[in-house]
């Protein structure tokens, strides 16, 4: 009896009850926190993407899980208050120590808040393309099309020009051509125009447009921009240059490639090119040994 | 012009046999195997002014080089529906030239839009074949393109009379009532369909229908009053018969939408 008693007060006095009662509220908050971002994902909410559901589940997991961190540290007997004020003079050292991560941190809340881009958006950070996989505090994943995994800090996203690219439903496509100077521009737009109108995978509005973009040095440049479904835009693309080309070999339309004109100026005369040829040139073997001997 | 049987409704298959859909040289052919269902899609860039007809083949030697779809199901027993059904898209339709309808005036249009053939199982609900018998282009309609909506154009004009509209096997007419409340001159360039909340009905000439469509332009602001007609149009010859509901179902029938949102 007498063992028991000392055993029981050894205890008390090495605060085994509370620190255990304490750990097992962690451990039940833990999984309580658990099922609960689970399940509210089970209710259907109107309107919410894969972005929210993993904003609410995080929402709701740590929201449970702080609060049973709370009773598990006033089961231990500390003063939150005290604890509270701590923290605020431990964050102004550990803000020093770690600024690029506070930075990283600051930027993500940012991020989350202005949501220039949600979860399963196509964006293209510098020269980076790719979908996004997650949006955390320190950092965005994403996916590149070649499927590789990037992980791009916070602070340079906030930094740098962020483009969505699935922001929208349609999008353009600006088709890059070139004519020779020969060719009639009229009759190349009636061409492009009617090329857009047979693929039924081009937007009949917002209409197909038109720029000259001018004279380049071997062929006049022109920009045909054409508008399409997102998920259709590369398609649409390969296409059209396909289309084109038909076209163009049908009506006789010559899309050159660079000339290179040599001019000896004004001064001089033309620079005089003649040819002899008293074999055959095909004839005349490659290795020919008596020739390259006289050499 | 003499026009042949129903080309859709309940149709029975024998084992193995062929059936094919033919609108000049676009053809859909569905083929009944034990497990299987195989559909055969040609597809053509130019509109036919043909009728569609129905013929039966023993082999699928005329189709060996078409691309097909195999769907697979534990019996064929189940006869199967064939219907024509209006588009899943709105419909962007053009008059000529612009139309200006003055204050207090109104007007009616008639729109003609394709039809996609339709094809499911008697007792299930889900379509195994949904395709259009000429894909139209595709098209945005709205002010901006940030926001807007996507829909369908190309082969489709919006006609002040009714006989300037060429019937076709594969397409629809539909009566839409334009009413200018507004104190304003309301100029038409382009008129959104809603085809999607449309139900289509056949006369007995076997030409396509829909319910008529009237819009509204209020005065007090720039809300334009859509009401879907429940009862078939009063227009064709002899009785309307009922052929497919509309994709989707709209409330009550009278739903407003922003004037820019359907007249462009």
């Amino acid at each position: 009896m007498e063992e028991t008693t000392s055993t029981i007060s050894l205890m008390e006095q090495l605060h085994i009850f509370a620190i255990s009662k304490a750990l097992l509220i962690l451990i039940v908050g833990y999984f309580v926190a658990k099922i609960a971002s689970t399940a509210v994902l089970r209710i259907d909410f109107a309107n919410l993407g894969p972005h929210g559901k993993v904003q609410l589940r995080r929402a709701v997991f740590y929201g449970i899980f702080i609060l049973m961190l709370f009773s598990a540290l006033r089961e231990l007997g500390f003063d939150l208050s005290v604890i509270l004020g701590a923290a605020g003079i431990l964050s102004v050292a550990i803000g020093f120590a770690s600024q690029t991560s506070a930075s990283n941190l600051i930027s993500g809340i940012f991020l989350m808040m202005e949501r220039p881009f949600s979860i399963a958006d196509v964006i293209r950070v510098g020269d980076t393309t790719g979908e996004v996989i997650s949006i955390d505090l320190l950092s965005v994943k994403l996916r590149t099309f070649d499927n590789l995994f990037v992980r791009i800090p916070n602070e340079s996203m906030i930094k740098t020009q962020v483009t969505t690219l699935t922001k929208f439903p349609i999008r353009r496509a600006d088709l890059a051509i070139g004519i020779a100077y020969k060719e009639d521009i009229e009759q190349v737009q009636q061409i492009l125009a009617d090329v857009a109108t047979k693929n039924s995978l081009c937007l009949d509005e917002p209409k197909p447009l038109f720029i000259l973009l001018g004279f380049g040095s071997s062929s006049v440049n022109i920009q045909f921009s054409v508008w399409s479904k997102r998920e259709n835009f590369l398609t649409l693309k390969n296409t059209m240059y396909q289309e084109i080309k038909k076209a163009f070999d049908k009506c006789d339309i010559e899309i050159p490639f660079p000339h290179l004109s040599i001019y000896s100026g004004e001064a001089t005369k033309p620079m005089p090119v003649t040819l002899h040829a008293t074999h055959p040139i095909s004839a005349k073997p490659v290795n020919d040994k008596t020739s390259s001997e006289k050499l | 012009m003499a026009k042949t049987r129903n080309w859709w409704g309940d149709v029975s298959l024998a084992l193995d046999e062929i059936k094919v859909w033919s609108l000049g040289e676009r053809k859909i052919a569905i083929q009944r195997l034990e497990k299987e269902w195989v559909i055969w899609n040609k597809e053509l860039d130019s509109e036919s002014t043909t009728q569609i007809t129905v013929t039966s083949l023993k082999t699928a030697s005329t189709f060996s080089d078409l691309p097909y779809s195999r769907h697979l199901v534990s019996q064929t027993t189940d006869p199967i529906h064939i219907s024509p059904i209006l588009a899943d898209r709105p419909i962007v339709a053009r008059p000529a030239t612009s139309l200006n309808i003055l204050p207090g005036e109104q007007v009616e249009l008639y729109i003609s839009s394709p039809l996609w053939f339709l094809m499911k199982l008697k007792l299930k609900a889900f379509p195994i074949v949904d395709i259009p018998f000429l894909r139209p282009s595709d098209s945005w309609f709205g002010p901006s393109t940030m926001e807007g909506e996507l829909c369908y154009a190309k082969y489709t004009d919006a006609r002040v009379n009714l006989e300037q509209i060429e019937k076709r096997g594969h397409r629809a007419i539909t009566p839409v009532v334009i009413k200018n409340q507004h104190t304003e001159t309301l100029v038409i360039e382009r008129i959104n369909l809603p085809a999607p909340f449309l139900m289509l009905y056949a006369d007995e000439q076997q030409d396509f229908w829909t319910q008529e469509v009237e819009i509204t332009y209020h005065s007090d602001n720039d809300k334009a009053g859509l009401r879907l007609n429940p009862n078939p149009p009063k227009k064709g010859v002899g009785n309307m018969t009922l052929i497919s509901d509309a994709r989707q179902i709209s409330d009550n029938h009278h739903f407003v939408k922003s004037i820019k949102s359907l007249l462009g």
